[in-house]
């Protein structure tokens, strides 16, 4: 019986493995030759690589990067393994880096993992700026570009909450996790910021969705009964203004309380239209591509990139630089998105 | 009478409402009809989950799978259905994603009678196998379009009560699944030759085959079984959250094994109610709802719900520990009684 169980788990492994490793079949394939005679304007490579290109997420942020060559003659492409996988996101690093690119922007699913392949490439005379990565080190990358400082955009979500409440009454925040750094960040941020400009607000407690949906749900139900005066939501996780959104509206109390959070429109888009959500805020990850190429551009040009600069992309006219936890070079927009029912159709992800 | 009195579901009932009263007098909004309807619908997914578990843990075995079960049944059903444009209610879909889950559910019971395996060391690979599947050949993104015939049915409701503040709360359609569902349970584990075969088997499977129960058959009937309540749950679930998720419910197979165990079936088998399983998710769920009624910080939850899993769990043990000092026979009626 010991056996049989161990051969399961031989065949089990070794197809795991098989399974594991296709998906790197298909990914050594030569990107557009890299234009290497030079013409009048010296034209540059960038390859953008991703977590993996299996999300719509990155589909959206390829869009970006295919706009940003076509806006500035460079050749801009993207490549991502189709299952989020350090492991094979560094392999296509190192064929990036054995094509010769003049730029790489990375994405990384595994921000240490990754570091080497970075530090490969930067060694090799390749300009490196990464994304989604303000925690790598400073060793490791040229610059990291964030769209915004997580504390502006929480304080920003307040703002906009508040305004919607008439500055005053209860308000509940909703956080994926409790362990979640970010979406803590954003809430107690604005609460702080609450604290600070709207003393007419009170705060009732954090809770947290878990991520799901179904559990938010539940929860803003028993809100509602327990606090029957709340006046405003902010959600943190996709799904958490979906799941006040849908108590609110299945209670017919769309206009009573103010909704406003992190989210897409696939996911909040119906609420939104009737209301019960009453504004989606979050960034473009397209802008983010786009911008990620700029700064390569601006890099490889041997231009200096200094705090207040105009990058030329929306959300990006007047940059903050810091120094992340562990010494890469931040670079930060104000480049979030807000949308409701009127605007929502711009920005179909 | 003195032997409900002593009966576990007694018990859970008790303890029922004991909580009921402490949270009530806390938040008399706990009262509320309501409150009532809303607790019912956070229950129901879970109840029809955990009567897709009972079987398995009446035959001795702690499947952990029919979660992702319920994941792959329901979120390929939708991306099948939705890329042919059907526009129709749940009922095909209810028929396809119970098709489907009784077939992993059947593939669950295959390995196990084959290999002679354990049921948790096969439905620990089947989990990762299933929710692997999804991801890898179906999709990764939570699916939020909905055929026409099965958009409103989150509000769906046999009975609705209007409240000034809080609005309409209704009782929601998924409720009579449930009658359906555990009365024909308590029926097929009780009064049929099959049913009674899971008890023996769970009992002792040596005394069980030697009567005449042929185990295989009756193994391979209580897993397809789980497949397609399985399967049924997840389908429910995604029309209630108004999306279909190919992560469906992971994370949450111990909290249904919780509820069943604190409904008084052991987890060595040989023992379980319909009944108690329903009384153990209704009290899984009243700890879960009174931490916001009762105006607990939410740092607390997590610790508190663990603390009184530990004391609630505990509970049968103890029982259990003196059933074994009064002795054999007692124990043996005991048996005999409870269904």
């Amino acid at each position: 019986m010991k056996n049989r169980l161990i051969t399961v788990l031989a065949l089990i492994l070794i197809a795991s493995l098989f399974v594991a490793c296709s998906p790197s079949v298909e990914e050594p394939v030569d990107e557009g030759p890299a234009v290497e005679e030079p013409a009048e304007d010296e034209t540059f490579t960038f390859g953008t690589v991703v977590k993996s290109i299996a999300f719509n997420w990155f589909l959206r942020l390829e869009k970006g990067v295919l706009e940003y060559g076509e806006a500035s003659g460079n050749t801009a492409f993207m490549e991502g393994p189709s299952q989020a996988d350090s492991a094979a996101q560094v392999q296509i690093i190192e064929s990036l880096i054995a094509q010769g690119v003049d730029g790489i922007c990375n994405v990384p699913y595994g921000v240490p993992e990754n570091e080497p392949a970075q530090k490969k490439a930067m060694d090799a005379g390749i300009w490196v700026v990464t994304h989604e990565a303000s925690t790598a080190s400073g060793d490791s990358l040229h610059f990291d570009v964030e769209p915004f400082n997580n504390c502006a955009y929480g304080e920003e979500i307040m703002k906009e909450m508040a305004s919607r409440m008439g500055e005053e009454g209860q308000y509940v925040q909703f956080v994926g996790s409790l362990t979640n750094a970010t979406h803590n960040e954003w809430t107690d941020c604005a609460k702080a910021y609450q604290e600070e400009n709207y003393p007419n607000m009170e705060f009732i407690g954090k809770f947290e969705s878990k991520e799901d949906q179904e559990v938010g749900y539940n929860i803003f139900k028993d809100l509602l009964d327990t606090y029957p005066n709340i006046k405003g939501m902010q959600g943190s996780a996709a799904g958490d203004v979906v799941a006040a959104g849908r108590a609110i509206e299945e209670a017919g109390l769309n206009d009573q309380i103010a909704v406003v959070g992190t989210s897409i429109k696939s996911y909040a888009g119906e609420l939104l239209e009737t209301g019960a959500v009453d504004l989606a805020m979050g960034w473009d990850p397209a802008q983010s591509g786009y911008v990620c190429n700029v700064v390569l551009e601006l890099l490889a040009k041997g231009e200096e990139i200094t705090p207040g600069m105009d990058l030329g992309v929306p959300g990006y006219e007047n940059i903050i630089i810091e120094e992340g936890v562990n010494g890469a070079q931040v670079i930060y927009g104000n480049a979030w998105i807000k949308f409701d029912a009127t605007n929502m159709d711009d920005y179909d992800f | 009478m003195k032997k409900l009195l002593k009966t576990n579901e007694f018990l859970v009932l008790l303890i029922i409402a004991a909580l009921s009263l402490v949270v009530g007098l806390i938040n008399p909004n706990f009262f509320t009809v309501a409150s009532l309807f809303d607790l019912v619908r956070s229950s129901n997914v879970y109840i029809i989950l955990a009567f897709a578990l009972l079987p398995v843990v009446i035959l001795g075995g702690v499947d952990i799978s029919f979660i992702a079960i319920a994941a792959v049944a329901s979120y390929s059903t939708h991306m099948f259905l939705i890329a042919r444009g059907y526009e129709g209610g749940l009922f095909v879909y209810f028929v396809m994603g119970c098709t489907i889950g009784a077939l992993a559910g059947l593939l669950n019971g295959l390995i196990i009678t084959t290999f002679k395996l354990k049921v948790f060391d096969v439905s620990l690979a089947t989990q990762t196998m299933w929710y692997g599947f999804t991801l890898f050949f179906i999709g990764a993104t939570s699916n939020f379009d909905m055929p026409e015939g099965v958009v409103g049915y989150y509000s769906s409701f046999i009975a609705t009560v209007t409240d000034e503040v809080t609005g309409v709360t209704g009782l929601h359609v998924s409720t009579i699944y449930v009658v359906v569902i555990g009365v024909f349970l308590w029926w097929f584990l009780k009064y049929t030759m099959i049913g009674r075969g899971i008890y023996a088997i769970g009992g002792n499977p040596e005394v069980a085959e030697r009567t005449g129960f042929n185990i295989k058959k009756i193994t391979l009937i209580v897993f397809v079984m789980m497949g397609l309540l399985s399967g049924f749950a997840g389908i429910v679930q995604s029309g209630l959250s108004r999306n279909f998720n190919p992560t469906l419910f992971i994370g949450q197979n111990l909290s249904v094994l919780a509820s069943v165990i604190i409904g008084g079936a052991a987890i060595k088998g040989g023992r379980g109610t319909v009944i108690g399983t329903v009384l153990g998710v209704v009290l899984t769920q009243i700890i879960r709802r009174a931490l916001v009624l009762t105006e607990i910080p939410a740092e607390w939850q997590n610790f508190v719900i663990g603390l009184i899993l530990i004391i609630f769990t505990a509970i049968p043990a103890i029982r259990e520990k003196r059933l074994e000092k009064v002795g054999r026979t007692t124990d043996l009626i005991e048996a005999t009684v409870e269904e």
